[in-house]
């Protein structure tokens, strides 16, 4: 298990080729890559800006990735995210599960996106040609 | 006899920092509950305070609250019981992704 929040997001080669060294009975790697869009709610987006309560994030994903480990089976997870500023286009967010078989893999790749969404505390600010503003966030099915 | 008084350190994060316009404040409390925090921040945010709590006076439900750095269940609020040099997290919802 990997967890990251951070300026920077990781080579994804190199995550992929960290996460096949847990286990040589992974069969199959599903990944979510969370991109910056060029438009939101008609405005223009100029870039994302990410906080997070570092420590509290940190042990959220854990928590999150243990359950979801037990929930389905699955070998090993990664996750990253970025901080600070990030623009058009660039990455934001690395979701990675390994598992025997790829229907595991896809139902907790689901699940870790959607928790991290609504349980993990990190914030995001739309920078747009129309203002910038806090993202407001939902209450998870588990909150 | 002076009573003694529980110090705690109270943090607001994104939205909540702005919206109120404090990082972070060192309130004394007379009861180490988590009513006479609220009390205490309303006391000293004043016209802010409808940022953190609800039209009844209570924390609103869009409010996450860590203590030391866990998060606490808004069910088990009630029996907080702070100590000196406690920090206190006040967040607005995820909306990371």
């Amino acid at each position: 298990m990997k967890v990251k929040v951070n300026e920077k997001l990781d080579d994804l080669h190199f995550l992929i080729n960290q996460i096949k060294k847990v286990s040589k009975n992974i069969g199959a790697i599903a990944i979510f890559i969370g991109i910056v869009r060029e438009t939101s709610k008609n405005a223009k987006v100029l870039k994302l800006e990410y906080e997070a309560h570092e420590t509290l994030a940190n042990e959220t994903l854990k928590e999150i990735i243990r359950d979801v480990k037990e929930k389905y089976g699955v070998i090993d997870a990664i996750v990253e995210h970025r901080l600070g500023s990030v623009s058009v286009g660039e990455n934001i967010m690395y979701v990675i599960v390994a598992s025997k078989h790829r229907e595991e893999a896809f139902k907790a790749l689901i699940e870790l996106v959607d928790r991290i969404k609504h349980e993990v505390p990190i914030w995001k600010k739309e920078v747009t040609e129309k203002g910038a503003y806090w993202v407001k966030g939902e209450k998870g099915k588990k909150s | 006899m002076a009573c003694a008084s529980t110090k705690v350190k109270v943090k607001f994060y994104a939205s909540l920092r702005e919206e109120i316009g404090i990082e972070e404040i060192v309130l004394e409390l007379l009861n180490p509950t988590f009513s006479a925090l609220i009390n205490a921040l309303k006391n000293t945010i004043k016209s802010k305070s409808n940022a953190i709590v609800d039209s009844k006076g209570e924390i609103r439900s869009d409010i996450m609250i860590s203590v030391n750095n866990k998060l606490i269940n808004r069910l088990n609020l009630g029996k907080l019981n702070f100590e000196d040099g406690d920090i206190i997290d006040i967040m607005p919802l995820p909306s990371g992704g």
